[in-house]
């Protein structure tokens, strides 16, 4: 080394300093120091991958069973909405209807939003073969609207459904119980509007099986003349079943159609003509949303811990860089910016596995083996497609990437009260 | 104005230890002119870190006053504080003196881009500053990669690359051997020399002594010769 | 090395890192906490199902004829033998009742219902819900009692009330219509209007003279204890060889099966909640060893043997886990007690009916679960100080010295 050198290094003034660094560093320093400890990286890092597959999973599948519930749900009998006399769903009687049926409908079936509109008329009557007779529910139906809102006429296991005026469709249940069998009359016996008696006779053309004992043997359908004619309604009906394009438009669609209803219609939505299923609905999301949170807290304080214990270690090291003269602000940065990485690498793996897994999975749907009778009784479809979208995907990320960030700034604070001379006499 | 760097006035630090309290340092008038090469001598514990700390900022006095380079130190506040170290004052500790993720280039570009220094210089300037070390060769090696002997000429490097008005130095061969103490102990000299830097050391080494242009004695807090 | 001194070092080596093992207690009591609270509302809406499901005219056990489910009429009635009730000597039995229940018709001058028409002595019936209804005007007075009891919503569907009359009309043996009128001696108010709409009790010889049969349609049992059933079957079905006996499970699989869910659920909460906590855990236990490399190998210099270095280490792990469970069990005892006695969940009332449970919902903390939590705890604390603890092991002196 020639003296000279030294003499020749470049003479500058130091600028105006702040004691800031620009992120470009800040990310670079973070960075390696975060492959400092490898094993613990990788442990934290895991930690945020496994609760970002889990949460993702389970609120794919949470929603998309949702969705599967309502659309099953609301297309076995309800539809999405229904208009009705404003006490028949509280009394279903006969008397509650809706005078001007068919004038109502063709206007329902213009309005917005309705994709398919079909009248009903239900009354209570006994259903006899011969000697032989069951108590049921017989609802008048129109054979060409009903099938657009309801599931009920693509359950047939034998026959046709409603070919002629005076067909009847009933459960198999039922048939087996009555010894019926397709081509035979039935008479049907109930009390009419003005408390006649209401009677009717009918050739059963087609058989359904729902899976449900009890449905089968107490509905039965039948051309909606006939029960108009059978119960003095004239041009009455009980119910309009409306379907919207989706499930989820129902409420909007059902408070635009409230105010140009009649005086004694009012318009129910699936939320209130099905209370238990949304209720059902809310009862699993709070469940789901326990688990989420117990799980997406826990990883957060082993990110908090991971860095207690980084902060702790490098103490000393802290000291020296407060001693050169870097802002304790600016150590924080660090810190937190580590914690920002540490998030990006358990995210990327954790996305990585679970979005591939879920937008596979919601493409094709899942079986749900062996909950056949769940299914029927539970008001859930067959195949669960998992519901891929911002929120299942991006919820658990996101809150983890402020749970992230706050668990790395609250160990990071404790470097604002470092007295620099104790952290340089720490014992490494 | 006066010509030192640094001047202490009726300086006291007691540290209450247990209901005891230890007076690391007991009044001491003491002064450092530009371009001196002082070494604080004495027995452990008497005193030497706690004065080059309260110097350096990173402790405060309990009792009287500090000026390095005119400005009072007890006035400043601890971003100021923080700023008067970047700017004025290279510190080299005894161990564990670099970042141990970055570089040795990068250890000393680090001070210059707190500085805000751009990129062009920064390098220029590191690179120039560890080639007046000898240490340009190893400019791309991590602190675990260096002896402690090159790791303290990298911390030296940054601490002269801001051309500070003071080089504190607590112990700086307390982790090396003779010979590359001697090196050391040459390049602080000719520092001293050569760019007039202020140098301030404290040390227990007979040989660091022999380097100083002055040396103080500390016993007990006090100074006890000059 | 001896037990004491293992545990007295263990101990100060967590107290020195009081933050860092305090965050990990915390965590795994949060864990416990959550699965504990979880479980006691699966627990108690299993429960409550069950019992439901039960107290519903099932039973533990049912005897009925083989056609009966798919075919319900008194066409599928039996008459069990005189004394058969012997067969039961050696069975804990809380009760049985013979019923007929048929499928009718019942009509006011305004309306008309589908229902189930229930015959029963009402002295047998202690063992269902009818034992304990609240009933307005008068309960029946015995099997010969020729009034019926409705449900409430069911006498308001029909507009009508306490003392009048309604008509009843059901298929007999034969097949042939039989139709009677019979006065309201009461309206009865069930947990579920489900079962206010479908249920007309009367006297069991009412119904046989109006069937003209002295057949009944089942045989409900009502044990003292889940454990009891297999037995029962197995005695049962001697007696009622050409006859279905069925226990609660086959009867209603749906609630069954929600039981299963139930137990299932514990292990599945357990371990997806736990399996998060675990990277944590691991990771404070191994920076915990890394820590003390120095530490360890001066002790394995000393003479220590590597076992005592693996005891070190599980016994820490062991000690954090044992901590969090603790205090997570508490904590979840102390969340429980306000609620044991029962949570008011109207605002889901057509759920909690529907799936057969009543408004006040009562959760359930069973102290074999926490039994359960406690112990996967410390298998879970082992486990998870496996790989730590190998690490420990492979610290030599010379490791140590490097540093
Ligand atoms: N944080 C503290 N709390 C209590 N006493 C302290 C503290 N820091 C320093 N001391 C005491 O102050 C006195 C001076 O310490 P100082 O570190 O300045 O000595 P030193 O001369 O640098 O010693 P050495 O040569 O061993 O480095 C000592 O008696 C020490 O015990
Ligand atoms: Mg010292």
């Amino acid at each position: 080394m020639a003296a000279a050198d030294i003499a020749q290094a470049p003479p500058v003034a130091a600028p105006a300093a702040t004691g800031s660094v620009g992120i470009g560093l800040h990310m670079r320093v973070a960075w390696r120091n975060l492959w400092r400890n490898r094993r613990r990286t990788w442990l934290t890092a895991s930690g945020i991958a496994f609760s970002i597959f889990l949460c993702v999973v389970f609120m794919s599948f949470q929603l998309g069973s949702y969705d599967g519930m309502i659309d099953t749900a609301t297309g076995m009998m309800s539809g999405h909405m229904q208009v009705q006399h404003e006490d028949y769903f509280d009394d279903p009687k006969v008397a509650n209807r809706i005078v001007a049926g068919s004038e109502l409908l063709r206007e329902l079936e213009e309005a917005p939003g309705v994709v398919a509109a079909a009248p009903r008329v239900e009354g209570f009557a006994l259903v006899s073969v011969g000697e032989r007779s069951f108590g049921g529910l017989v609802m008048g139906v129109d054979p060409v609207r009903e099938p657009e809102v309801s599931a009920l006429s693509k359950q047939i296991v034998e026959g046709e459904y409603l070919p002629r005026t005076d067909s009847a469709y009933v459960g198999k249940a039922l048939a087996t119980n009555l010894g019926l069998k397709i081509g035979d009359e039935i008479f049907v016996m109930g009390s009419a509007l003005e408390g006649g008696v209401a009677a009717a006779l009918f050739t059963v053309d087609g058989l359904f099986d729902t899976g449900q004992v009890e449905l089968d043997r107490s509905i039965m359908q039948v051309p909606l003349s006939a029960v108009q004619s059978a119960f003095d309604l004239g041009d009455s009906v009980h119910r309009i079943v409306l379907m919207a394009e989706n499930a989820n438009d129902a409420t909007a669609i059902a408070q635009g159609l409230a105010p140009t209803l009649p005086d004694e219609a009012r318009v129910l939505d699936w939320d209130k003509l099905l209370p238990e299923l949304r209720q059902m609905i809310q009862m699993d999301a709070v469940s789901g949303l326990i688990i989420y949170v117990l799980l997406l807290a826990i990883v957060t304080l082993s990110v908090a811990n991971s860095f207690t214990m980084t902060v702790f270690e490098r103490t000393r090291e802290f000291g020296m860089l407060i001693a050169i003269g870097m802002r304790p602000g600016g150590i924080v940065a660090m810190i937190v910016i580590e914690a920002l990485c540490m998030w990006a690498v358990g995210t990327a793996i954790g996305a990585a596995i679970s979005y591939s897994l879920m937008i596979g999975l919601g493409a094709v749907g899942v079986p749900i083996a062996g909950l056949e009778d769940m299914a029927g009784q539970f008001m859930m479809p067959e195949r669960i497609h998992p519901e891929v979208s911002f929120f299942t995907l991006g919820t658990a990320p996101v809150v983890l990437l402020v749970g992230t960030l706050v668990a790395g700034l609250i160990p990071a604070l404790r470097v604002r009260r470092l007295k620099p001379v104790e952290a340089l006499r720490e014992e490494e | 104005m006066t010509q030192h760097v640094v001047e202490c006035q009726g300086v006291s630090r007691t540290y209450q230890d247990d209901a005891v309290p230890v007076h690391a340092l007991r009044d001491v008038d003491f002064a450092v002119d530009s371009g001196e090469f002082v070494s604080l001598a004495g027995p452990s514990g008497s005193g030497k870190s706690t004065l080059l700390h309260v110097i350096g900022g990173l402790d405060r006095p309990n009792a009287g006053a500090i000026t390095v380079d005119g400005e009072d130190i007890n006035a400043l506040g601890d971003s100021e504080l923080a700023d008067l170290r970047l700017n004025k004052i290279g510190f080299v500790f005894q161990a564990y003196n670099l970042i141990p993720v970055l570089s040795a280039q990068e250890n000393v570009e680090f001070i210059m881009q707190l500085q805000g220094i751009d990129a062009a210089e920064r390098g220029d300037r590191a690179l120039g500053t560890l080639d007046s070390l000898g240490m340009r060769d190893l400019a791309d090696r991590r602190p675990g990669e260096m002896s402690g002997g090159q790791q303290q000429r990298v911390a030296i490097a940054r601490a002269i690359v801001t051309n500070p008005v003071l080089l504190l130095a607590d112990e700086p061969s307390a982790n090396l051997d003779t010979g590359t103490t001697g090196e050391l102990l040459e390049l602080l000299k000719r520092l001293n020399k050569e760019r007039g830097v202020t140098i301030l050391t404290a040390t227990h080494d007979p040989m660091v002594m022999g380097y100083a242009s002055r040396q103080v004695h500390l016993r007990d807090g006090e100074i006890v010769s000059e | 090395m001896p037990l004491k001194l293992l545990l007295q070092l263990s101990w100060r080596n967590l107290w020195r890192h009081r933050r860092r093992n305090g965050i990990m207690v915390l965590a795994i009591a949060l864990a416990v906490t959550g699965v504990m609270l979880m479980n006691t509302l699966m627990r108690g809406m299993a429960a409550e199902m069950r019992e439901a499901a039960i107290d519903n005219l099932t039973g533990h056990i049912k005897v009925i004829h083989p056609g009966y489910m798919a075919d319900p009429g008194i066409g599928r009635g039996f008459e069990p033998e005189q004394g058969w009730e012997q067969a039961l000597a050696d069975v804990p039995v809380a009760g049985w009742a013979q019923r007929v229940r048929v499928p009718a018709v019942i009509m006011s001058e305004r309306e008309t219902r589908g229902v189930q028409l229930v015959g029963v002595d009402p002295a047998q019936e202690t063992i269902s819900f009818l034992g304990s209804l609240s009933v307005d005007g008068e309960a029946l007075s015995g099997a010969e009692d020729r009034r019926i009891i409705v449900g409430a919503t069911l006498a308001e569907q029909l507009e009508t009330s306490v003392g009048r009359r309604l008509v009843i009309m059901t298929q007999g043996a034969d097949g042939l219509n039989r139709e009677a009128g019979y006065r309201i001696a009461g309206t009865y108010d069930a947990d579920s209007n489900a079962l206010e709409k479908v249920f007309v009790f009367t006297g069991a010889q009412t119904v046989a003279r109006l069937l003209e049969s002295p057949a009944v349609t089942e045989v409900s049992l009502r044990l003292e204890s889940d454990d009891d059933i297999p037995l029962a079957l197995a005695e049962l079905g001697a007696v009622f060889e050409d006859l279905d006996v069925k226990a609660w499970q086959d009867l209603e699989p749906q609630v069954a099966s929600m039981v299963l869910v139930a137990d299932f659920g514990l292990y599945i909460m357990y371990f997806v909640i736990m399996g998060a906590l675990v990277f944590g855990l691991v990771n404070a236990l191994v920076t915990a060893v890394m820590e003390r490399v120095r530490e360890l190998g001066m002790l394995r210099a000393l003479g220590m043997r590597p076992r005592s270095v693996v005891a070190q280490v599980v016994v820490e792990s062991t000690l954090v886990m044992t901590a969090g469970v603790v205090a997570g069990l508490a904590l979840a005892v102390v969340c429980y007690l306000p609620f044991s006695g029962g949570i008011d969940l109207s605002a889901f009332s057509e759920t909690m009916q529907m799936m057969g449970v009543r408004n006040i919902f009562t959760p359930r903390l069973e102290v074999a679960d926490m039994v359960i939590v406690f112990v996967l705890s410390l298998v879970l604390g082992v486990l998870a100080s496996l790989y730590p603890a190998r690490r420990a092991v492979k610290v030599t002196p010379l490791d140590a010295m490097r540093r």
